[in-house]
């Protein structure tokens, strides 16, 4: 699955958690969770478990740290995929 | 050391489902779960946790200078009584003191041996408002965020270290 199409599915999975309509709307790679989409924390457990239902993966306590942003998020998807 | 955060209970019936299959084993140790489960009103308890640990997080962050992270599992809880708790990091500690506010906040914070004040409000005015009666009703206190998007308040010349939390209808403030 290519980084892009990763993080189309992603746009789709965090849009009920965000705060900030404008940053969603503008959403690139660079976009942090918290900063920009402002999504608060305990929610980002949710994305957490979404990302894993969706791409039918199990995410480890030391991949989860990095998932606050886009980019980092779709790194560590795309790691587990390859890894499946 | 200073870090704080804030629950709205309100909010987080609504927004958040702990019970959800996989939440807690993400944030609580097995211990934490225990103390969860067995707790007569298992939300309250998962909030007080949370608090702990997003405290001590920013009480790290800020003296460790580490860039945001996200891994609440690697802060554990202990309850000494029904406000005070220690939170372990890596090695080191700090000690939490909660405030509950019945069905309305969670609030915690990390007590530290220096005089800190703690804020808390109902909207970011009333943050505001508490701050000018703080510094004198002619300062204008000033948010704002710098490196790893601390926040500070900045008041006249100078720049005081901050921890700041909102949830739902609540901001509060630790200075």
């Amino acid at each position: 699955m290519t980084a892009e199409v990763i993080q189309d599915k992603l746009k789709v999975i965090v849009q009920p958690y965000v705060n900030h309509q404008e940053n969603f709307d503008n959403l690139t790679s660079k976009s942090d969770f918290i900063n920009d989409l402002q999504i608060n924390s305990a929610n980002l457990v949710d994305v957490v478990l979404d990302v894993e239902d969706e791409f039918d993966i199990r995410i480890e306590n030391d991949d989860m740290e990095k998932m606050i942003s886009v980019e980092a998020t779709v790194n560590v998807i795309q790691k587990k995929l390859e890894t499946k | 050391m200073i870090g704080n955060d804030i629950v709205d209970l309100k909010k987080a019936k609504t927004d958040s489902n702990i019970f959800r299959p996989r939440y807690m084993h993400k944030v609580l140790s097995q211990n934490e779960q225990n103390l969860v489960l067995s707790s007569p009103n298992p939300e309250e308890e998962f909030w007080r946790l949370w608090t702990m640990k997003e405290s001590a997080y920013k009480a790290f962050q800020r003296k460790l200078n580490f860039k945001s992270v996200f891994n609440p599992f690697a802060f554990h809880c202990k309850l000494m009584d029904s406000e005070k708790g220690i939170v372990h990091f890596d090695g080191d500690h700090v000690k939490t003191t909660t405030i509950f506010n019945r069905e309305n906040y969670t609030y915690c914070s990390v007590s530290c041996s220096s005089s800190s004040r703690s804020f808390i409000a109902n909207s970011k005015e009333e943050l505001v408002q508490n701050l000018r009666a703080e510094f004198g009703e002619s300062s204008q206190p000033e948010l704002l965020k710098l490196k790893n998007n601390l926040p500070f308040i900045k008041i006249a010349s100078k720049t005081i270290p901050a921890s700041i939390t909102h949830h739902g209808i609540y901001f509060a403030i630790q200075f």
